[in-house]
């Protein structure tokens, strides 16, 4: 069971700072599937808010919303997981901080908070993928189930992050602009 | 008109007339004939023999006028006076008869040769008479020289009126056989006028009688043999009615029978009605109930109506109680959202915790714990809301169901409620059948009394057939010997009509077998028809009796019981009775 997962695993106490930070993730469920992202990566997890959807975008790029008064992209990783697409407005958001912005990732729900110590995963598994490796970090064993473990960031080529970061911006400075003139 | 086509009375009278014109005629004429020689004889008895009579005296007369004159000349030659005066009174008493004679012989109606000669002579007498009265006078006188020379004249006068009373004689002679020679001819004529008038009335008659004989026999024949032919029909229908009389009689005691099994019927008929009138007022009497107890239904049907709107009543509560049962469960969402916002609070808590590092330790094992209560609550809440929606759904199921079973048991009701106003109209109508069946009942009683009295009478009815078809029966026997006397009778006639020892005696018998098909001779037969007939009608008459008698018992089984006694009494002792 996830919870009892989590309960044990949450109870073991931490190590230290650094070993901690690498070694927490925040499990999730995608369309029935578990995925794993380091706890370091995640900024917050919220409630899904309206998502104002941008033209001329890629077809995972669902748009932006606005986070505490931050404009914050948001992908839609079915769509770029080529899985089964849920209708907008469920699911939980994941708040992800990258180097360059902040990214906004719909999940089906949050699972637990788990600790893994790099034994129990397994680095570069023998597979062929059309996902960009250094998006995919690894798999790792919870008990019978297996939890892939992903790098949200880098599942975006510097391209995507660069045009998410200049839509971004974009959007951001319309909305100043229109602050300012409502001012 | 034909003489054929004349009646038969008409023809004997035609017959008999012609025969009694035939004696009338024949008779008239008889008289007639007797009447002219009558008359023929009455002239000659009258006339000529008197005028003979009176001629011959004449002559006598005259011849004793001569010779009284010749003896008064004798006598007075011898002078006899005795003599001559006689001789003078005889003179006188001479002429007086002469001419006499003479006058009735004139009187005497003659044929006028005779008055002529009478008449002729007449003269002669007179002269004579004087002549002789004078010679007389002469001879008295004495004058006889006189006398002498008149007697000459005297005999010359006398000779002449001898010559003529001889022709006058002979002329009556004459007449006389003239006359009876006229009479016989007239006598030969009427013979034979007579006879042709026999004659013909004779051929008349037999021309008539000879028709109206051979008419008379062909009628009687005629009637001889429809006499023959309506005796055999007769026969026929005697014997005919023999058999119907015994057929009448054997239906009569079957009717009689069938009247007593009828009887029997109608009494039977008549307990029927009774249960029929008993069972109709039972019937009468179950309806009424059965409609106090269909009302009383109807009664319980509406209070169940308004036990099943209270149910309705209570489920619309029931429906309330699931609106607040999903308005538990809304909250609940309410709870789950708490939850939800808990738990992600919980996963923020433990990421800051993480993002504090060591400093964000106690904070991390806050926020787990805060995440472990979220859990738990969620835990709860769903458990709750598991329980929340199954009671839900098990009252909204409850409700549907009873909503359902409501409508269908006031659908039954309303059913139940149609069937008993259905039943209370049925019920008031099997009343009004019942009653107008036990009018009906009454009214068959009523009608089977009557046909009982109508029964009683066919039964009396039936005796009285009886009675006459023994009448019948002595009327038949009665027939047969009428129609055997006239068949004797007939015969008798035919053998008087052909003779006795005709040829068409052979075949007039009257046939008497071919009526009687069973070979039987006619009084064998009838014996035997008449016992059957006596038997059948005694049978009858003890089944009517017995029926009489049973009546009052009227019990079914008397068919049976009705054989056993007739077998057992005499039937002649009964039929004497009976007739």
């Amino acid at each position: 069971m996830p919870h009892n997962d989590k309960q044990n695993l949450s109870i073991m106490p931490p190590q230290s700072e650094n070993e901690l930070m690498e070694s927490k993730y925040l499990v999730f469920s995608l369309a029935d599937e578990l995925y794993g992202v380091p706890l370091g990566q995640v900024k917050e997890v919220i409630k899904p808010l309206h998502i104002k959807p941008i033209p001329y975008m890629v077809n995972y790029y669902r748009g932006v919303i606005n986070l505490h008064g931050q404009i914050v992209s948001v992908i839609d990783l079915r769509i770029k997981f080529e899985l089964h697409v849920k209708p907008p407005g469920e699911g939980l958001l994941l708040i992800i901080e990258t180097p360059q912005c902040l990214i906004g990732t719909i999940i089906d729900d949050i699972v637990s908070v788990n600790e893994f110590s790099p034994k129990d995963i397994e680095q570069n598994p023998n597979l062929e993928s059309r996902i960009p490796l250094d998006f995919f970090l690894g798999i790792a064993k919870a008990d019978k189930r297996l939890i892939s473990i992903v790098n949200i960031a880098g599942c975006l080529t510097s391209e995507e992050l660069k045009n998410i970061q200049i839509k971004q911006q974009i959007v951001s400075e319309i909305t100043l602009d229109i602050k300012d003139k409502i001012a | 008109m034909k003489f054929e086509n004349l009646s038969f009375i008409k023809k004997l009278w035609l017959m008999s007339f012609t025969l009694i014109a035939t004696i009338a005629a024949e008779s008239i004429l008889a008289h007639l004939f007797a009447k002219d020689l009558r008359s023929k004889i009455t002239t000659i008895n009258e006339v000529l023999i008197p005028a003979q009579r009176n001629v011959m005296m004449a002559d006598m007369q005259h011849d004793a006028l001569r010779a009284t004159i010749y003896r008064s000349i004798i006598a007075m030659d011898r002078s006899d006076t005795d003599e001559l005066e006689s001789s003078i009174s005889d003179q006188k008493i001479y002429s007086e008869k002469f001419l006499e004679a003479i006058e009735s012989l004139a009187k005497i109606s003659l044929s006028k040769e005779i008055t002529d000669e009478i008449d002729f002579i007449k003269p002669s007498i007179s002269k004579y008479i004087e002549e002789s009265k004078k010679l007389i006078q002469l001879i008295i006188q004495g004058k006889s020289s006189e006398a002498t020379k008149q007697i000459p004249e005297f005999q010359k006068t006398f000779k002449f009126l001898e010559q003529r009373l001889g022709s006058l004689g002979d002329m009556i002679n004459k007449e006389i056989h003239e006359r009876n020679k006229a009479a016989e001819k007239s006598t030969s004529r009427n013979e034979v006028i007579s006879t042709i008038t026999i004659l013909i009335g004779l051929f008349i008659g037999i021309t008539y009688s000879k028709f109206t004989i051979k008419n008379l026999e062909s009628s009687i024949l005629t009637v001889i043999n429809s006499f023959e032919i309506e005796n055999k029909k007769l026969t026929h229908t005697s014997a005919h009615l023999k058999k119907t009389s015994k057929s009448l009689a054997d239906s009569a005691s079957k009717q009689a029978a069938s009247i007593e099994e009828t009887v029997a019927s109608m009494e039977e008929i008549s307990s029927m009605m009774n249960q029929t009138t008993q069972g109709s007022s039972r019937c009468k009497e179950l309806t009424q109930q059965g409609a106090k107890n269909s009302s009383a239904g109807k009664d319980a049907v509406s209070g169940l109506m308004t036990s099943m709107t209270d149910f309705e009543h209570s489920n619309a509560q029931l429906e309330k109680m699931v609106s607040l049962i999903t308005e538990i469960s809304n909250k609940t969402t309410v709870i789950n959202e708490i939850v939800f916002e808990s738990r992600l609070l919980a996963f923020n808590a433990s990421i800051e915790a993480a993002r504090a590092g060591v400093y964000g330790k106690g904070f991390a094992v806050v926020a787990e714990e805060v995440g472990k209560l979220a859990v738990m609550s969620g835990k709860a809440s769903s458990e709750i809301s598991v329980l929340l929606e199954s009671s839900r759904l098990e009252v909204s199921r409850i409700v549907g169901e009873t909503r359902e079973r409501i409508a269908v048991a006031k659908k039954a009701s309303e059913n139940c409620s149609t069937s008993f106003l259905k039943m209370a109209e049925s019920f008031t109508s099997i009343e009004e059948s019942a009653t107008s069946i036990a009018k009906a009942t009454r009214e068959q009683e009523i009608g089977i009394k009557q046909t009982n009295i109508s029964m009683n009478n066919m039964d009396k009815i039936t005796q009285n057939n009886l009675q006459n078809a023994g009448h019948v029966l002595s009327e038949v026997q009665i027939l047969d010997d009428v129609v055997k006397s006239i068949s004797g009778a007939n015969q008798s006639f035919k053998a008087e009509f052909y003779g006795r020892n005709s040829k068409h005696l052979q075949n007039t018998g009257i046939d008497t077998s071919e009526f009687y098909p069973e070979k039987l001779m006619p009084n064998d037969h009838q014996t035997h028809v008449k016992n059957d007939f006596l038997q059948s009608a005694n049978r009858a008459l003890i089944a009517t009796e017995e029926t009489h008698a049973t009546e009052p018992k009227q019990e079914i089984d008397e068919p049976s019981r009705n054989s056993e006694i007739v077998s057992n009494k005499t039937p002649s002792s009964r039929w004497k009775k009976a007739s």
